[in-house]
Formats: C-alpha cells, sequence, structure tokens
C-alpha cells in the first residue's frame, strides 16, 4: 500500500486518506469560495438595524423624547455647602423590628380568632338547633 | 488486582522504554537528568512546606486476562501507557458478549479519551491472556508536565483523534447496527476525520461551499442565517427581524447530508458554542463511493431523533430559543448531575442549605445562581422559572480538575467528583478554576479558627428560637480544605449497598422545588437538539418531578379521598348511631364518640411526626415533601373527625377550649397551605430574576437612605411619597405583577409634566427619586411576600402546644372518669 507524506507536519501517510491523522491536514481536493463572503466584506462588528438600536435605546431608559437622566452627567449645580439639607435616614427613626412583627403577629391571631368566633357562632346558633 | 513495583530504577527504566514518555528522564552530557524536578514529581513525588505533591505515575504489573480499563465507568482522571506485553480493547455488544474492537501495542497510551473529554470509558481494556502487562498508570495532574514534552504531545494530540474516530464510528455501527464488512469500514475511517474545536470557531459561513459532512459527537453548534456580519448579532436581532433563522443543534446531529448528490453551499453559518468534537467526512469520497455514501447517510440519520433542517428558519417561540441559548451558554446543560430549583414551587424556607450544612459540617449550597425563564409549552404563555443554584454540577469537562498539582480532587467511577481532604492541600486552585463558584475554601477541621465551638452548643441551639448564628468568615490563609457538593458520598444519606442515590438537600425540601437531574432530560428544548446516540451520556439519576410527581399525585388522591370519605363516614355514623350509643351492643364502652376520638388521636399523632421528620438531615427518612402532604391531608381529616367528636355542645371550659385551640390550628395551618401554594408563584412573577431576604432587605435600605438624602424635598415629600409609598402602590405591585422596566417606565412618565418647568439638573433629581420609590415600593412588595411565608408558624407552633397539653388532660380526665 502506498503511502504519501503530509505537507503540513510531514508524516508519512496511507495513501488512501483523505486526512492526515498527525494534523488533519486535508488531502483531497476541496472547492473554494468564489465570492466574497458578507461577513468577510464587512467590518466584523454587529450591524445593528435603526429600529433594534432604539429599542434597545428605549429598553435601557434613554429614548430621545427623555434625555434628562443623560444631562445629570453633564450639569453640576454648585450650591453652598449651609444650603444644603441632609435629612438622617428614615431608618434609624424607625421602631425596633420586634414591634413590627408583634404588631403583624397580632394581626394575623387576633384574625385566626376572629375567623373561629365566626364558626363558633355558626355551629352554635345555625347548626346546633338542627342537630337537636 | 495488579502488583505495584516500587523500584526507583525499573519505575525510570520503564519511562525510558516508552518513546512518548522517554524524554522526561533523558540524561545530560555531564549526567544529570535534563528534567529533574519535573520527573522527581511524577515518578516520586516531592514534599513542598510539609505538604506531599505526587507521585503522579505508578509502574503496576497486570496479569494475564485482568481488566485495567472498564468500560462505561466515568472514573477519568487516570490514563495509562503500555509499557511491555499486548492488551486488547473490547465493547459490549448487543447480545451483551464481548466484542474486540483493536489492540493496544506497546508503547502506546490509552484512556485519555475519558479524561481529556470528561465522558465515560468507551471500551474495556484488558491484558492479553497469553502474557502479563506491565503498565504505566498517570493520574491527571502529570499532563500539566507531560505537555511540554513535544513527543509526548504530538501522541497525544494525535491518539485522541485516532481513538475519537474510532469510536464514533463503533458507537454509530453499534447503534445503528448497519451490516457493513470491514473494507468499507475502512474506507469511512480513511474518508473521515476527528476534529475537535473551541467556543466561538465559526465552523463554516452561509455561501461556503460544502467540502465536508459534520456529524457533532458532543458539544452544541448554533446555526444562523439571514445575518450579514457577525453570527453572534443573530442573537440580538433574531426577536425583531423575521429574516433571521437561528437554531441550535447538539450531539448526535449531522450537517450538510444535502451536498452528497452535488456541489452545494452552505445556507447557514455554523458557530461552535462550547467545546465541540466532530467526525468530517470529505463530500467528495462519498460522491465517488456510493457504497460508502449509503452506510454515511444511514449511520448519522439513523443516530438522531430530529434530523436538523437543511437550513435554520426563524424561530416560531423566540423566548424558547432564548432559554436553549442560556442553557447552552451557561454550561449548564454539559452538567453531569445539575441541581434545579422551581422557584414557583420554593417556599423560601432554606431548609436545603441547613440540610447540606447538617450533612457536611459546612453548606455547600448557596441560593442563587444561574435563572432561566422557559416557555412551558411552545406559544402558550406559562413559563417555568428555574434556578441552578451555585453547587457543583460535576461537569463533563469539569475546569476545576485540570490544575490540581496533588490530584486531591477526582472524578469516582460513578461519574461524581469529589476531593480527598487527606490529600488536599488547599491550594485553591480548584476554587479558583470553578465558574459557578461551586468550590469553597474553609478552615481545615481541627484547625483555631474551625474549632471555636461552645461545649453544650447543640443543647442551647435546640431549644433556641432565635436564627442560627452565620458561620464565620474564613480569614486564614493556611490549613484551607477545599470542600463542594459531592452529592452525600460517603454520608448517613447514602449508606453502603443503597440502590437509590440520595441528596440532603433533595430530600429535606418540603415543597418538592430542589431535585437534581439530567439536564439533557430536564429541559425538553434541549433534548430535541440531540441525537439519540447521546442522551444518556450523564450520570444523574434524578426524576423530573417539577414535571410529573408519582408520589405527591397519589398523595394528593388518595389524602382527598380519605378526607371526603372519612369525613362523610364520622357524620354518617354520628348521625345513625348518636354521639352516646355502644357500639358493641348495650353495655359496651365504645361508643361513637369514642371512635372518632380515637381517629383524631390517631391523625393528631401522625400530624407531628412531621415536626420529628424535619430534624432528620443526616439519614434517610423519606421525602420531606411528602412528609408535608401526609401532614396537611391527615391534618385536615383530623380536624373534620374531631369536629364531629366535639358535637354540637362544646362541653366545659377545657374542652372548649381544646376546640377552639384546635380550630385555629387547622385555621393556621391551612393559611399556610395556601401560602405555601400562591405566595411563591405571585413572588416569582413579580421579581423574575431570584433574590434573597437579605439582599432586599439590603436594597431596601440604601434606597431609604438614598430617598431621605435626596434634595427637592418638598417636591418628593409631597407628592413622590404619597404616590408611590402608599398602600394603593403597593397593590398595585401584585395586582399588575408588570416588569420593573415598564413599571419604572409608567412611574416617570407619571411625573414628566410635573418636571417641565424645571432646570435639567432637577428633572434628573426628580426622576431618579421617582424611580427610588417605586423600586422602594417593589421591594417592599417583595419584602412582605417573605415575611408572609414565615408568619404563620409561630402562631401555627403556639396553638399547636397550647392544644397538645388541653388534649393530654382531656384523654387522662376522660379514661379518668370512664375507668371510675
Amino acid at each position: 500500500m502506498g503511502s504519501k507524506t503530509c505537507g503540513k507536519c510531514g508524516e508519512q501517510v496511507d495513501e488512501a486518506k483523505a486526512f492526515c491523522p498527525g494534523c488533519g491536514h486535508s488531502f483531497v481536493e476541496e472547492e473554494k469560495r468564489t465570492t466574497v463572503s458578507e461577513f468577510d466584506g464587512s467590518d466584523e462588528t454587529m450591524h445593528l438595524g435603526q429600529t433594534m438600536y432604539n429599542q434597545l435605546l428605549a429598553d435601557m431608559g434613554l429614548s430621545k423624547s427623555y434625555e434628562a437622566s443623560n444631562a445629570e452627567a453633564v450639569v453640576t449645580e454648585i450650591r453652598p455647602e449651609a444650603v444644603v439639607e441632609i435629612r438622617k435616614p428614615e431608618v434609624s427613626a424607625r421602631k425596633p423590628a420586634y414591634v413590627k412583627w408583634l404588631i403583624l403577629g397580632g394581626i394575623v391571631v387576633f384574625g385566626l380568632v376572629l375567623v373561629v368566633i365566626l364558626a363558633a357562632i355558626v355551629i352554635l346558633y345555625v347548626l346546633a338547633p338542627r342537630f337537636s | 488486582m495488579p502488583r505495584v513495583i516500587e523500584n526507583h530504577e525499573r519505575m525510570i527504566q520503564a519511562f525510558q522504554d516508552v518513546s512518548i514518555i522517554s524524554e522526561l528522564v533523558e540524561k545530560l552530557p555531564n549526567g544529570e537528568f535534563r528534567n529533574e524536578l519535573d520527573m522527581d514529581i511524577i515518578l516520586f513525588g516531592r514534599s513542598y512546606r510539609g505538604k506531599q505533591v505526587g507521585p503522579y505515575a505508578r509502574l503496576l504489573e497486570y496479569s494475564p486476562g485482568e481488566s485495567i480499563v472498564t468500560e462505561g465507568t466515568w472514573e477519568s482522571s487516570i490514563f495509562y501507557i503500555l509499557v511491555t506485553g499486548a492488551l486488547e480493547a473490547s465493547v459490549t455488544g448487543g447480545d451483551g458478549a464481548r466484542v474486540k474492537v483493536g489492540e493496544i501495542p506497546a508503547g502506546n497510551s490509552f484512556g485519555e479519551m475519558a479524561l481529556l473529554s470528561g465522558t465515560p470509558r468507551t471500551a474495556t481494556v484488558s491484558v492479553a491472556a497469553r502474557d502479563s502487562a506491565l503498565v504505566l498508570e498517570i493520574t491527571r495532574p502529570a499532563i500539566r508536565l507531560l505537555k511540554d514534552l513535544p513527543r509526548f504531545a504530538k501522541s497525544l494530540d494525535r491518539n485522541y483523534r485516532a481513538y475519537g474516530l474510532a469510536i464514533t464510528l463503533n458507537e454509530l455501527q453499534e447503534f445503528t447496527k448497519p451490516n457493513i464488512d470491514a473494507t468499507l469500514l475502512k474506507r469511512f475511517n480513511d474518508a473521515a476525520r476527528f476534529a475537535v474545536y473551541e467556543e466561538d470557531h465559526v465552523l463554516f459561513r452561509e455561501g461556503d461551499p460544502i467540502n465536508r459532512v459534520v456529524f457533532v459527537r458532543n458539544g452544541w453548534v448554533e446555526r444562523v442565517s439571514g445575518i450579514v456580519g457577525n453570527p453572534r448579532a443573530a442573537e440580538l436581532l433574531f426577536e425583531t427581524d423575521e429574516s433571521v433563522g437561528l437554531d441550535f443543534i447538539g450531539a448526535g446531529s449531522c450537517l450538510g447530508l444535502d451536498a452528497i448528490g452535488g456541489p452545494k453551499a452552505w445556507k447557514y453559518t455554523a458557530l461552535v458554542r462550547k467545546r465541540t468534537e466532530v467526525v468530517e467526512v470529505a463530500v467528495t469520497r462519498l460522491r465517488e463511493d456510493e457504497e460508502l455514501r449509503s452506510t454515511v447517510v444511514s449511520f448519522f440519520t439513523g443516530s438522531a431523533e430530529n434530523v436538523p433542517s437543511i437550513e435554520p428558519t426563524h424561530p416560531e417561540d423566540v423566548r424558547r430559543v432564548n432559554a436553549v441559548a442560556r442553557e447552552i451558554e451557561t454550561g449548564i446543560v454539559d452538567a453531569g448531575n445539575l441541581l434545579v430549583m422551581d422557584m414557583a414551587k420554593c417556599i423560601r424556607c432554606g431548609n436545603c442549605s441547613l440540610a447540606c450544612h447538617k450533612v457536611h459540617g459546612n453548606s455547600r449550597l448557596v441560593r442563587r445562581g444561574i435563572h432561566i425563564e422557559r416557555p412551558l409549552k411552545l406559544g402558550r404563555a406559562g413559563v417555568q422559572s428555574v434556578l441552578a443554584p451555585s453547587v457543583c454540577m460535576h461537569c463533563q469537562d469539569a475546569k476545576c480538575l485540570t490544575g490540581c498539582p496533588t490530584g486531591a480532587i477526582a472524578r469516582l467511577p460513578d461519574g461524581k467528583i469529589d476531593i480527598d481532604p487527606t490529600t488536599c492541600i488547599g491550594c485553591s486552585d480548584c476554587a479558583t478554576q470553578c465558574p459557578y463558584d461551586a468550590i469553597s475554601m474553609i478552615a481545615r477541621p481541627g484547625t483555631e479558627t474551625s474549632a471555636a465551638k461552645k461545649r453544650f452548643g447543640w443543647l442551647f441551639s435546640f431549644f433556641s428560637l432565635s436564627e442560627p448564628p452565620l458561620p464565620l468568615a474564613v480569614v486564614q490563609t493556611e490549613n484551607l480544605l477545599a470542600v463542594k457538593c459531592n452529592l452525600c458520598h460517603g454520608t448517613g444519606m447514602n449508606p453502603p449497598g443503597s440502590k437509590r442515590a440520595a441528596y440532603s438537600c433533595e430530600e429535606n425540601c418540603p415543597t418538592g422545588a430542589l431535585v437534581r437531574v439530567n439536564p439533557r432530560e430536564y429541559f425538553d428544548e434541549i433534548k430535541e437538539t440531540i441525537g439519540i446516540v447521546a442522551q444518556s451520556r450523564t450520570h444523574a439519576v434524578g426524576e423530573n418531578i417539577h414535571k410529573f410527581d408519582l408520589f405527591a399525585t397519589v398523595w394528593h388522591v388518595i389524602g382527598i379521598a380519605a378526607i371526603i370519605v372519612g369525613s362523610g363516614l364520622a357524620v354518617w355514623g354520628t348521625r345513625t348511631f348518636s354521639q352516646d350509643t355502644s357500639l358493641l351492643g348495650p353495655d359496651g364502652w365504645f361508643t361513637a364518640r369514642w371512635a372518632t376520638g380515637l381517629t383524631g388521636l390517631a391523625c393528631i399523632i401522625w400530624v407531628m411526626l412531621y415536626p420529628m421528620r424535619k430534624q432528620i438531615y443526616r439519614r434517610r427518612a423519606g421525602a420531606l415533601r411528602y412528609w408535608m402532604l401526609s401532614h396537611i391531608y391527615i391534618g385536615v381529616l383530623g380536624g373534620v373527625v374531631l369536629l364531629v367528636h366535639g358535637g354540637t355542645s362544646s362541653g366545659g371550659l377545657l374542652t372548649s377550649m381544646l376546640m377552639i385551640s384546635f380550630d385555629l390550628v387547622i385555621v393556621s395551618g391551612l393559611f399556610g397551605a395556601l401560602c405555601y401554594v400562591i405566595v411563591p408563584r405571585l413572588m416569582t412573577r413579580i421579581e423574575r430574576e431570584p433574590l434573597l431576604i437579605d439582599d432586599l432587605e439590603a436594597r431596601r435600605k440604601e434606597l431609604r437612605l438614598e430617598l431621605a438624602n435626596a434634595q427637592l424635598n418638598e417636591l418628593i415629600q409631597r407628592k413622590v411619597r404619597r404616590r408611590f409609598l402608599g398602600l394603593g402602590y403597593l397593590l398595585r405591585q401584585y395586582s399588575r405583577r408588570e416588569g420593573l422596566d415598564k413599571m419604572l417606565a409608567d412611574a416617570r412618565s407619571e411625573f414628566r409634566s410635573a418636571s417641565e418647568s424645571m432646570n435639567r439638573s432637577d428633572v434628573a433629581r426628580l426622576m431618579e427619586a421617582v424611580e427610588n420609590a417605586a423600586m422602594l415600593r417593589r421591594v417592599d412588595a417583595l419584602i412582605y411576600l417573605h415575611t408572609l411565608l414565615k408568619l404563620w408558624v409561630p402562631p401555627h407552633v403556639l396553638f399547636t402546644s397550647l392544644m397538645l397539653v388541653l388534649m393530654v388532660i382531656h384523654i387522662i380526665q376522660v379514661v379518668y372518669f370512664n375507668v371510675r
């Protein structure tokens, strides 16, 4: 059986092989592209359509009708420090966490008690006379 | 068992005898070894600052007929080189008999296919019957050093491709079972090549001539049509542009068969999305050889469940393609055993994480991770929100395995990846490599930081009502240990001899939100893209209980039937016999009241088993989700029966109190069950991306602070706060469940007219405050839902305790009076 030499890696290869087992080089004749691909002709970057571009802007809250958020970075208003009133965060003025839990728990317990009382009324005053 | 040869000179001689690795032990003219350090580590191991690194090689002598590698096992941290002797490779035939597929001559390596591709062993390799064999067993860390040897690197590459081609052809032959002779198979082999492509490689472009038929053995390929420029743009454009075609194909699929008849061009661009192995067949050979052509077509089409269309079309449901893209992009489809959480079922109780902590001493499960929204059915509105938490998914192509200097982290024969704490030196390499943050570094048990426990801490924690403290942050840099999910291997969850794998997280989820699965089975949209030949390449055993849970269905049916029948019987019995008529003759003590009382007591005893089951984490005690169902159904049944037991008269103070406390238990329990059903679904629809309560609370604090510090105080106080921080806007969150972007856009538009007279700077401040206030209400809405999931528990436990005490007194009282 004849052999041939791979032009890429120099390995001696069986004549019947379509590809070099050493480096994968192709020995069979392969068609080449006759036209330039659109990708090769382009600058290899994404071409987003105008519609898509606008949609992306809108998704980011940057639609052209609203420019206020962009302006914030550009315009800086300088005021004297004394004028700026900085409020204390609300967090510190809030009630302790357990108070909130107590209130919520109380509401739930009250609700449940109410349901049971209603059920008891139904049983005692509606169903009881029927059974007796 | 092979005999281990530890003689240093024989080890060096064995390396010298094998040409592909002999460079490692080559000597310089002055007699010293050229690669002394590498050789020393690989052959004998070294100690660095008291930590042993290596050896990575063992010389083994196998007896005639002995097996070295077993087909189907996942253990893939080792490869072998035959020094002397002869080996045979065989696979299991269709009738279960061994079929010899080749011989391995001395000097060749084997076993590297499974090691490099992360797949199970494809063949059994055993020693020929006539002679013993001397084999070098080399572990994965050695590859890092050996790949610098030119002969070894080339040999590894060549063997990988040769074995890859042979194995693929063998798999296809086994699967499609054509009757082909050896010469045809050789022609097939000669016409094909095996290739491996990395992510983002473009296989071919739209318009290129088709020169090769491409069969995907492993990995994922994206097909794109109608795109000028970069094919990745298709993922952005296809939602709006109907001329763009996009789909994905996986292992077991074939491309380019339509060009066998004559020259044609590709109608789409193919882009490799993850490391992909393919077999390419030269089209010219297929056109020349009719017999080969028909064989190739039968091979490649017979192994695919869904033969890919000639070109990708515009997707019918873009959500589905988005889901597939995300599943492939994040790599979760290549998980060997994936943990998924259905967020519509998750009640955010954290029991999964706690169970992991209880079993392993440190939780390896964090409820953050990869989130995917997938449509349940094509064209339908229903969406499943799935979270794959940051926990080891036992990847096929596991990055963590590549750099470990001691081989402590390795894949076990059943596929799971585990870390051997005795050989782990705490270098953090695996933790750094893992792309999913699934490996944690902890203080090695026994070192000072980790041993800071109170002597009777367990006793205090049992009676404590406060939340358990968070584990201390690891601050030390020495004496570390890498830990990760090992599927509860070697724990009480999987005792020796157990037939079914059990995982503490899955077993202790009260709603069945969490399950370990084979991603290729779980995600239907992925299953449709891969051929049948590749579907079983995983070691996960979990069933998709999110789609259908047989035992849960059985519990629902039995539970509802038991409530209806049991309640009917109790009412009928009481009305027929009256409460205090003896059922066992005129003088018998066993009345209908006793019957209902004892039945109710049995129900309560069963129901009280649930909290006891919840305390069992370290061993199997039945999946908690089924215990939960039984708790609810039997609890309701007991409630109805005891209501009948009480009758129309509430009796004295004790029995009245007992009945009221019992009713409160039932009502609070049903309220909780209702919360468990409704709240997670509502929460998931509002939040979209799963959020932890800690994150929400931290965000709320930030937003409150920003609002408090906002300028334009008067306007914000007067209008913004009133508009967004009221009850109406809170209820809107629950009723509309709109996306965050839309909600914020609406909020801004409400204040657009108010901002017309302002300067641009004030407009920006106002809009920021508007967004913060709206966002704060969204965060509030989610926090309230989290609270609701826990709020019912304290009253339920409180009323249960009261009821149990009163019930015991009632039983003593009844028995006492009855006996007297």
